[in-house]
């Protein structure tokens, strides 16, 4: 296909070819893929290479697939690694044009709206998706799942709902997530388990020490336990330990890391909501991050900060990952890339760490009503938050050969491929698909004990198919949006202002941008995003 | 054959009005590579920031004619307001101290008598190293936990301080990287005014037996005040557009204690791709640049008037 014609006619082109061979490639594969589906329905346990030798596997030689990706080892890494062998069952070369994280919105909008480039794939986030779908560069991966639903290297019902959810917008997929992004708990079970530690807390507090926190007033007590003012202060044998790490720093996604303070708080269940992960902005795009269940989220956050992690307000990403797998922090709540990180050789927790859903809370405010809700007696309110949602391929309509783009998306994020890319502390893929629980091999080989492999990814996975969890807005100028939050929320963490304040500063400003960008287009996409 | 002699006059008088035509327009055709790459990578852009200062081009949208919105918005922004304070101040302090420093050094090292050339290279080192690379050293030397300032503070007995996260810390430790790698030009480029000034003033004001704080005072720095507003104004653009090591070191926070005017640009524009408010921050930055600098000449002229 040529790149001739407008973005619309060349998605209209790719979407009709798709349909056009999904017919006889389904044909192909009812003969062909007997047994990769058997295993599939099994399970996926039984899944080997011998099913997907079984497939009819395209030929694609001289072709060269550009994949626009962000600089750095971990998540443009695992695709330099498969890219020789694709090439050698595939025939097509694969190339990554690496921009540095900070850049690579706004250079990926360049291409875009330029339609220079020339990149057939993007490796983005899924939060920015209808700023692509809208320009008419995602082209949609609909056609592509439709016609491939029954293959097993896509093995489609191995993708749990959550996933799916993340990688459709207004009813149709666009992207492919190869990268579960959501926030889990990561905390120093050998210390909380320590009966010395226990016995302190009790006398100090009078309470049995939580091992694991379940609420965030909890984890804030075990985090202020545990540093240097503290009764648990000394426990770590690496130097001056804290209770808690967060990333501070502006444009380290420390906003990012106010999400799981935030919503717990704020976020209404979703069996007594309109929809599931009304987070942020109302279904009208009224801003709720004023109210007093965030409000009240963010003060608790800066709070701990102040009271509960090491000083000096410099602590970025790299930093809330090193501090935990060096020993020096007790708990935080990240991403998962602690995870295998905690099993490379650099760490000094491996086998100590421990994994868990973010604390909840015994009472949120609902927004709907203005008022607080406490949670019957035992039951705690938790919202597994997916910030950034995941790192997701999109193929653009400049693609030269779309087909050639899907097989390696297909390839790259099947089941056997995907699997050692989630396990390795190489990667920041984050596992995604349900047989990344049951195919361990590639954790004991990447150095993980089994048990706290399947502890690790059965946390992931309960955050992605909680039926509270709340994805990460993708609404058209998400960037805008969450730039905003970012320095407000930065603000406050600076003591530049309070909370409150620079929450209702955010607000003036989240509605300025929505107006700018127009309201009714806004409410219409957030509720495209919604589900609603 | 038979034609050709026929043909011969007319070859003949045609060639030489060829060659005037091409000697004539010739020049043209030389400048035109030159002319095309002016408009191509010069005017042009220049000419579609000012039509982008009147748009809107959002992420996911086209451009759209906006009229004055994006200048309005920038008017009422309280964070341009204060990013244009905060930076006249960062100039001020940089410019003002790197003067101070570097007259200081550029005096001593004409006294130098061996070893000149060697320290003029050792000065001239910080200025060579890409500012990114000096920015990441510094984070590391600035590091509150494990950074060896405060190391160095904590032997001897000083508190440490929050170098990239105080308030006030934060805009101080810009400076002193500012002040670190730009002095030595400030430096180099006096020293250089110094050793141009005419020997024959000095010798007569010795023969008048005046001293060394005398011919500092009444000659050397009247005759150096030229050179240095042009040094310092030199100095005081490049500070006006700092970047990179606002990027590396504090990402314009903590909240937006150090968001100057470059970086407040690419944070409230560039970054979120919203490219016609980017290009109204790029020009009001341009005109105050040119403001400031005129009302500086301006003080400069009636100084020296008086």
């Amino acid at each position: 296909m040529t790149r001739s014609g407008t973005n619309e006619e060349r998605i209209a082109h790719i979407t009709a070819e798709a349909k056009r061979k999904m017919i006889s490639r389904r044909a192909v594969l009812k003969g062909g893929a007997g047994a990769g589906a058997a295993a599939l329905v099994g399970g996926h346990r039984g899944f080997t290479a011998a099913s997907v030798q079984a497939q009819e596997k395209p030929r694609f030689d001289g072709v060269t697939l550009k994949v626009f990706a962000p600089t750095g080892p971990t998540i443009s890494g695992p695709i330099k690694f498969h890219a020789p062998q694709f090439q050698q069952e595939y025939g097509a070369t694969v190339e990554t044009v690496e921009v540095p994280n900070a850049d690579l919105f706004t250079r990926a909008q360049q291409a875009a709206q330029s339609g220079g480039g020339d990149f057939d794939i993007l490796l983005l986030a899924n939060t920015w998706m209808p700023d692509f779908v809208n320009l008419n560069y995602a082209v949609p991966l609909q056609p592509f799942v439709d016609r491939d639903a029954e293959n097993p290297l896509l093995a489609w019902d191995d993708i749990p709902e959550g996933i799916k959810r993340k990688d459709s917008w207004a009813g149709q997929i666009y992207t492919y997530i190869i990268d579960n992004d959501n926030q889990t708990m990561f905390y120093r079970k050998d210390i909380l388990g320590d009966p010395k530690y226990q016995e302190a807390y009790k006398t100090a507090t009078g309470k049995d020490l939580p091992n694991p926190p379940q609420t965030l007033t909890e984890f804030v007590d075990v985090a202020r336990f545990f540093s240097p003012n503290g009764g648990g202060a000394g426990w770590s044998d690496q130097g001056e330990g804290y209770g808690f790490i967060t990333c501070v720093l502006r444009g380290q996604q420390s906003y990012w890391y106010s999400y799981p303070w935030t919503a717990p708080y704020s976020v209404v269940p979703t069996d007594k909501a309109p929809a599931q992960g009304i987070y942020i902005f109302d279904p009208d795009m009224n801003p709720l991050i004023n109210t007093e269940g965030y409000v009240r989220g963010l003060t608790e956050f800066v709070d701990v900060i102040k009271t509960a992690m090491r000083p000096g307000l410099d602590a970025d990403r790299n930093a809330v990952e090193y501090d935990i797998i060096g020993g020096l922090a007790l708990m935080s709540l990240d991403w998962g890339d602690t995870g295998p990180l905690s099993v490379s050789d650099q760490s000094v927790v491996k086998g100590k760490l421990g994994f868990s859903l973010s604390p909840g809370v015994t009472e949120y405010f609902d927004w709907q009503t203005k008022t607080w809700v406490t949670m019957p007696e035992g039951q705690i309110h938790r919202t597994p938050t997916h910030a950034y949602n995941g790192w997701s391929y999109y193929i653009t309509s400049q693609a030269k050969n779309p087909d050639a783009a899907w097989e390696w998306i297909k390839w790259h994020g099947s089941p056997q491929i995907s699997a050692v890319d989630v396990a390795t502390p190489e990667s920041g893929y984050q596992p995604w698909r349900t047989s990344h629980s049951t195919n361990l091999q590639p954790w004991l080989d990447a150095g993980w004990d089994e048990n706290d492999a399947k502890a690790y990814i059965q946390t992931i996975l309960d955050a992605t198919n909680h039926p509270n969890a709340v994805i990460d807005p993708r609404i058209p100028g998400a960037a805008r949006y969450q730039d905003t939050l970012e320095l407000y929320t930065n603000r406050a963490i600076a003591g530049e202002t309070t909370p409150q304040e620079a929450m209702d500063q955010c607000v003036k400003d989240f509605n300025a941008i929505t107006d700018e960008l127009g309201r009714d287009k806004q409410v219409k996409a957030y509720r495209a995003h919604l589900g609603m | 054959m038979s034609g050709a002699p026929a043909l011969a006059p007319a070859v003949s008088s045609a060639v030489p009005r060829q060659h005037a035509w091409a000697d004539q327009n010739a020049k043209y055709v030389f400048l035109l590579p030159a002319v095309l790459y002016l408009l191509l990578l010069g005017i042009f852009p220049l000419i579609f920031s000012v039509y982008l200062v009147f748009s809107s081009w959002q992420s996911g949208s086209g451009i759209t004619f906006v009229g004055l919105d994006n200048i309005r918005r920038l008017m009422v922004d309280v964070r341009f307001q204060d990013a244009v304070t905060r930076t006249l101040a960062y100039v001020a302090l940089t410019a003002g101290l790197e003067l101070a420093i570097g007259l200081l050094i550029a005096l001593a090292l004409q006294f130098a008598t061996i070893g000149k050339s060697a320290l003029r290279l050792a000065l001239a080192l910080p200025m060579l190293l890409p500012p990114i690379a000096i920015s990441f050293a510094w984070k590391l030397l600035f590091d509150y936990n494990k950074g060896p300032v405060n190391y160095a503070l904590d032997a001897i007995g000083l508190p440490r301080v929050t170098w990239l996260s105080g308030q006030t810390s934060a805009l101080v430790s810009l400076v002193v990287v500012d002040i670190w790698q730009w002095t030595p030009f400030i430096a180099l480029a006096t020293l250089a005014a110094l050793e141009s000034l005419p020997t024959e003033i000095y010798e007569a004001a010795l023969v008048d037996g005046a001293g060394l704080r005398a011919v500092l005072r009444d000659i050397t720095l009247p005759l150096l005040t030229p050179y240095l507003v042009a040094i310092v104004l030199l100095r005081a653009v490049d500070a006006f557009k700092v970047f990179d090591t606002v990027y590396v070191l504090t990402g314009g926070g903590p909240g937006t204690a150090t968001e100057l005017l470059s970086f407040y640009a690419y944070a409230a524009g560039f970054r979120t791709f919203n490219m016609g408010f980017t290009a109204t921050v790029a020009w009001a930055t341009a005109i105050l640049m040119t403001l400031v600098f005129l009302l500086y000449l301006r003080a400069f002229r009636r100084i020296e008037e008086a």
